[in-house]
């Protein structure tokens, strides 16, 4: 049963997603090109039952950022994977077929600064008014401006 | 005359305003817990307020991040004299397992003068109404 | 008529933690609300990394104070994933029991905190005596009250005796029989009735649409539980409903926070009279290999996520954390539009917010350059004030 339904949607997702596992029961992961991400999100929405955007998951891998969306369909819970050069960490905004990503892009602009494009309202969310131009701090290669780097 | 009269009553029935400048709950609760029924502190005259300007005593609980500091600093300079400032559980007092974020700035002394500290995380609320009383008699013997 | 905007927050008198709204108002009528959150935005991920897994239970724990044991709980269970250990049986058990006895004493709380805003403060005090009461049971299971570093990677710290089972068991007596009093209370009570049905609506379709979790999705009638739709530790043996209401306001998260004590009542005694025996913890390394994993569960509050990557050292290569009011921020700001100021305190408490917040009401009109602070204990009473004007008319 478990591996009809990742055969199932891998042959659904062709050409859109590599690389489906599902590596324990209700964990798929999935890796999207971020210029296939929307109509990947806009098909589980439509024929699997994703309205439940969970989180959005933003990691520093060096030379690239990772970002993850977590996203539940029926009774699966999506990651789909998407890499980002970091030279240009800009990705396209859920806010358009699941209006519950807005704060959760909010957050990965701010803390690990992505880009996101077309999102309604770019604000900060977490870190204070006064933060200014301390840069995104859950970046590797962020230092403290407080402490200089030294322990 | 006038001053010990209300010297008195401050001992007798401290106001106490509660802030959360970056706290995990935790104290909030037992803060709360020790106004209930069980251990009842309004017994003791112990009011909480809303307004920090009725307030004689500002509990405060966590540590402080960025976006509190100043509003913390507001808060206290809207307090009437005398004000005691007392910081509430571990994160209050040292900046404790949040020591070394990148939006805590320290302890509650790092932004204002702290006059009496009651560690634990959190304390039990047995703790508040302890250090709610040493507080006041320090206040009450000094002179 | 002139729109006013009102901010709201962030200092507070009482309960919940610093966060601001911007309501813009029409008379009586709110027809925008703003939130900005991060008043108490420590930057815990970013010191997950520099601590070791096993100082990271104890940090997870104070990411909240109400619901700390959930969050320490799915940090272990995705660390256990990845070592690829599964705890013995007792040890979930103990562990789904502390869980049990957490989401108890968090909806006591609400049901105080809600009566407390709809100016029924006896309900405050009744329900935080009773909270009172599993408040003991946590201090004499793992000696403190509130954060109890009870869980831990492969299992839990401490085993419980015979005689701390008897005095569950007596307890849960206890709850069952209050919780009955307090589904009464709900159910007939006027001021509950009169200040909770149809405020803070929320259509089955929105909730789905602004992903709202936990009692407020179950509230707009979505069965949706982690608990039951992804079991995680003891929950796949449990006897339990899923409640849900379908009348879409505060009074239904009510229904729903009260239904669901009796069933905790129902899970914790069935778990302690079919507590498996053997060891309550295995061992694993303090290493963790290269690996990432998901961990789900069911907060009191709703569902809690927390990701975790590993990359072979003694420290997390990232741990995000997604606690269930964040989710449920978005709903707030959706329901508060077309609601009337006075019913402010309570579509924020309905939630149960973990960083809602109610003190310094400021009255800004534009047109009047005239400016009103109002604190929110005043706010609580102008609410309430206006309800029983609202009763003679």
């Amino acid at each position: 049963m478990t591996d009809e339904f990742v055969t199932g949607i891998a042959a659904r997702l062709q050409g859109l997603a590599q690389n489906i596992v599902r590596v324990k029961p209700q964990r798929v992961f999935a890796e999207v090109p971020r210029e296939k991400l929307l109509d990947v999100v806009k098909i589980l929405k439509d024929e699997y039952d994703g309205y439940h955007v969970t989180v959005i998951t933003a990691i520093d891998s060096g030379e690239k950022f990772e970002i993850l969306y977590h996203i539940v369909a029926g009774a699966e819970l999506f990651t789909l994977k998407v890499f980002l050069p970091r030279k240009d960490p800009t990705v396209d905004t859920l806010t358009g077929i699941l209006p519950g990503a807005i704060l959760y892009e909010r957050e990965i602009h701010e803390i690990m600064g992505i880009r996101v494009k077309n999102h309604p309202d770019m604000r900060n969310l977490l870190l204070p008014d006064s933060w200014g131009e301390k840069g995104h701090p859950l970046r590797k290669d962020w230092v403290d401006p407080r402490t200089k780097g030294v322990k | 005359m006038f001053e010990k009269m209300v010297k008195l009553s401050r001992v007798k029935s401290p106001w106490v305003c509660h802030f959360n400048s970056g706290s995990c709950n935790g104290c909030d609760i037992e803060i709360i817990a020790a106004l209930m029924p069980r251990f009842d502190a309004e017994r003791f005259g112990v009011l909480l307020k809303g307004s920090p300007r009725h307030a004689d005593v500002l509990l405060c609980t966590g540590p402080v991040t960025g976006q509190m500091k100043e509003r913390l600093i507001k808060i206290y300079e809207q307090m009437p004299e005398p004000k005691f400032v007392v910081a509430f559980g571990e994160c209050a007092c040292t900046g404790a397992v949040y020591t070394g974020a990148y939006n805590v700035e320290g302890g509650i002394d790092k932004v204002i003068p702290v006059n009496a500290y009651v560690p634990g995380c959190p304390p039990k609320p047995e703790a508040i109404l302890d250090g709610v009383v040493k507080l006041l008699t320090a206040f009450k013997e000094s002179e | 008529m002139a729109r006013v905007t009102i901010p709201i927050g962030p200092q507070h008198p009482a309960l919940k933690e610093p966060e601001r709204f911007m309501v813009t108002v029409e008379g009586e009528t709110i027809v925008d609300a703003d939130v900005r959150i991060g008043h108490i935005h420590r930057g815990l991920e970013k010191l997950f990394e520099q601590r070791t897994y096993l100082q990271n239970i104890h940090i997870t724990e104070r990411i909240c104070g109400i619901c700390s044991f959930t969050h320490s709980t799915n940090f272990c269970q995705a660390t256990e994933y990845i070592l690829g250990v599964e705890p013995p049986r007792r040890g979930l058990y103990l562990r789904t029991l502390m869980n049990e006895f957490e989401r108890i004493h968090s909806h006591l709380l609400w049901l105080g905190v809600a009566g407390h805003e709809m100016g029924f403060d006896t309900l405050l005090m009744w329900s935080w005596d009773d909270r009172e009461r599993i408040l003991d049971l946590f201090e004499d299971i793992t000696g403190n009250r509130v954060t109890h570093a009870f869980n831990t990677i492969g299992g839990v710290r401490r085993d419980i005796t015979d005689a701390q089972i008897q005095r569950i068991l007596h307890t849960m007596d206890i709850m069952e029989e209050r919780t009955k009093a307090y589904i009464q209370v709900g159910l007939n009570e006027q001021t509950i009735l009169k200040r909770t049905q149809g405020v803070g609506i929320l259509t089955t379709a929105d909730a789905k649409r602004l992903c709202a979790v936990g009692p407020r999705l179950r509230a707009s009638n979505v069965k949706y539980d982690v608990r039951k739709n992804d079991p995680y530790a003891a929950y796949g043996e449990l006897p339990f409903e899923v409640i849900t209401s379908d009348t879409l306001d505060v009074h239904g998260q009510l229904v729903v926070r009260a239904l669901e004590l009796l069933e905790c009542v129902k899970m914790c005694r069935y778990m302690v009279q079919n507590l498996p025996a053997g060891e309550i913890r295995v061992k694993v390394p303090r290493k963790v290999p290269p690996g990432e994993a998901i961990s789900r569960t069911e907060a009191p509050r709703g569902e809690d996520i927390h990701y975790l990557r590993s990359n072979g050292t003694d420290k997390p290569e990232r741990l995000k954390v997604r606690a269930p009011t964040l989710a449920n921020i978005l709903n707030v700001a959706h329901t508060l539009k077309g609601a009337n100021i006075a019913d402010i305190p309570l579509i924020v408490a309905g939630i149960d917010p973990c960083m809602g917040c109610m003190d310094r009401v400021l009255i800004l009109d534009r047109d009047k350059e005239s400016c009103k602070v109002m604190s929110a204990e005043q706010l609580r009473e102008y609410s309430i004030e206006w309800y029983r004007k609202e009763a003679y008319r």
